[in-house]
């Protein structure tokens, strides 16, 4: 268990030296890594621990940079404001939305929340106050040191929430619910109550680091903003991390995020097809997730992917 | 405090067109193991469902230690008290089989204990009282058969419940497995658990009861003392068919 910590605490510090040893490439992959790593941990609040999948979770992250824009570009106000306001907007936003579509089960929610992000980007589009198509500029501020911190801090935040939710009984009524919401209803589990609190604290990490992208690339508009290819990327890092777990969504995001840079750079175009081998291979050889590898694959060995294939039935 | 706990007034339940419960009326005094009986189809889960809140009535009241229950969701009836198993086992798959229990502890009546290692401790008295104890880190999923029962009503225990619903958990047992049941319901009804007992298995359920319940057809033909019930004409012809005159 020691040792567990301090490596934990050893890539913590790692990170946060980043600034200090890296360059300029290094610290703005950082950041979005880091953010998108933020994207993945709070989806897994409600999809990995209570297994309602959306695919609608990057309306928050737009909600969470017009917020900050708007504070910041129209009512000038400064920056923390402005996140307490995106964060804000995006819960009260998750516990309205929640109300109807968390009573709907399984493949029913998915498709809910298909469109969410993008009728929020038609109504951004037609406001005023958020800039309509041309979007909002917010102020100038050149640090990325200053954007790579607040991004490891959000991240670190989010994952201390997730820890907590694993040993609590909250995290105990989000896992009844995953495993057999019928089951989890008739021992005394509030499964609406408890499904609203997960996507409103999923919404409040999610509105915060787009708050904070928001005023790192310091122009947005709605397209960029409520961008729904972050919903399937959330989804893909934190199946392949592993969901329901404490670091599963982080591991899965860095080192994915790490992947396509790389494939990236050397390859260009192949990337996105590569990336998807990638993918693919995960699906079939860890089916919960890289984290899980740690424990199985000490114990059993190469069986462990055998054992894995067998058991899913791929 | 009434003598009764339990009371069901002109229950009905239609499902499209089809009267699954019609017009039933029964109480259950505190204290008490109360039989339900009747051939397959006869609306015993429905019942159950009912009581349990898995299912809304189309009609009539229950009440519940005084209070009219019926509007209330399933989870609602959970903290007041009622807890129940369900015929085909519904464990969560994933878990131990002691956060199985656990989970009952750390919801159930009046929302249970919040307390994680408190719940995992309650959970092991339990599997213990169940005799499920050995298997208390399995995945539920693994389980068999007669221990996925005990299991579900280890989980409704550890709710710790005024109203226990078991819904067949006899069905398909051994013989000697049927004993241990009856031997585990006596022993929940001695801590001061009242049971409602949903059953095909006619010669156990005769000994365990204090009133017995018969159901056909969505309609109760017949209720009261185990001996006198099932002498009855009416129940002889509902579960052997008619005789040749």
């Amino acid at each position: 268990m020691n040792g567990r910590w301090f490596a934990l605490a050893a890539a913590v510090a790692l990170l946060a030296g980043v600034p200090w040893f890296g360059n300029a490439v290094l610290i703005q992959f950082g950041i979005n890594a880091l953010l998108i790593a933020v994207l993945a941990q709070s989806w897994n609040i409600l999809g990995g621990f209570a297994g309602y999948v959306s695919f609608g979770n990057s309306v928050f992250y737009g909600l969470g940079s017009y917020g900050v824009a708007i504070a910041m570009a129209q009512w000038n106000l400064p920056f923390w404001v402005g996140l307490i306001f995106a964060a804000t907007i995006a819960v009260a936003f998750a516990a309205l939305l929640g109300w109807p579509i968390l009573r709907l089960r399984g493949p029913y929610f998915a498709i809910v929340t298909l469109g969410i992000s993008a009728a929020m980007s038609a109504l951004a589009s037609n406001l005023d106050i958020a800039g309509k198509n041309v979007g909002l500029i917010l102020p100038l501020t050149r640090n990325d040191t200053l954007f790579y911190e607040a991004s490891l801090v959000l991240l670190a935040a989010a994952t201390l929430t997730v820890a907590w939710i694993a040993r609590s009984r909250f995290g105990m009524a989000l896992i009844a619910i995953r495993e057999d919401e019928d089951a989890a209803a008739s021992v005394g589990v509030n499964a609406t109550r408890f499904k609203i609190a997960a996507l409103a604290m999923a919404a409040f990490f999610t509105a915060i680091a787009g708050g904070i992208h928001a005023y790192w690339i310091t122009y947005i508009d709605p397209a960029g903003s409520f961008d729904t290819t972050l919903d399937v990327r959330m989804v893909i890092m934190t199946m392949f991390g592993g969901p329901g777990t404490v670091l599963g969504p982080v591991v899965g995001a860095l080192v994915l995020s790490a992947i396509y840079e790389v494939l990236a750079d050397s390859i260009s175009k192949a990337a996105a097809l590569f990336f998807g081998i990638v993918i693919l291979v995960a699906v079939i050889f860890l089916p919960r997730g890289l984290v899980d590898l740690g424990g199985g694959f000490r114990v059993l060995r190469w069986r462990y992917f055998l054992t894995n294939i067998r058991q899913y039935r791929i | 405090m009434s003598a009764k706990l339990f009371e069901a007034r002109g229950l009905v339940k239609r499902f499209q067109g089809l009267l699954a419960v019609s017009e039933v009326d029964f109480a259950i005094e505190r204290g008490a193991i109360v039989g339900l009986i009747g051939p397959n189809g006869a609306g015993k889960s429905t019942l159950v469902n009912l009581v349990a809140g898995a299912l809304r009535l189309d009609s009539g009241e229950i009440l519940f230690d005084g209070a009219r229950i019926d509007r209330l969701p399933a989870y609602a009836r959970a903290h007041l008290g009622i807890a129940r198993t369900y015929q085909i086992a519904k464990p969560f798959p994933d878990l131990s089989v002691r956060d199985n229990v656990a989970i009952g502890a750390m919801f159930g009546a009046e929302g249970g204990v919040r307390d994680r290692a408190k719940a995992r401790a309650m959970a092991d008295e339990w599997l213990d009282f169940v005799g499920l104890a050995a298997q208390a880190d399995h995945q539920a999923a693994r389980l068999g058969g007669p221990d996925r029962k005990r299991l579900e009503f280890a989980k409704a225990l550890a709710m710790q419940p005024k109203l226990l619903l078991l819904d067949e958990v006899m069905a398909g047992l051994t013989p000697v497995e049927v004993e241990a049941a009856v031997g585990l319901i006596e022993r929940t009804r001695a801590r001061g658990v009242t049971v409602l007992v949903i059953e095909h298995v006619v010669p156990a359920i005769r000994r365990l009861s204090d009133m017995l319940l018969v159901l056909q057809q969505g309609r109760l033909i017949a209720s009261g003392d185990p001996a006198t019930v099932l002498n009855d004409p009416r129940v002889i012809e509902a579960y052997l068919g008619r005789r040749r005159a």
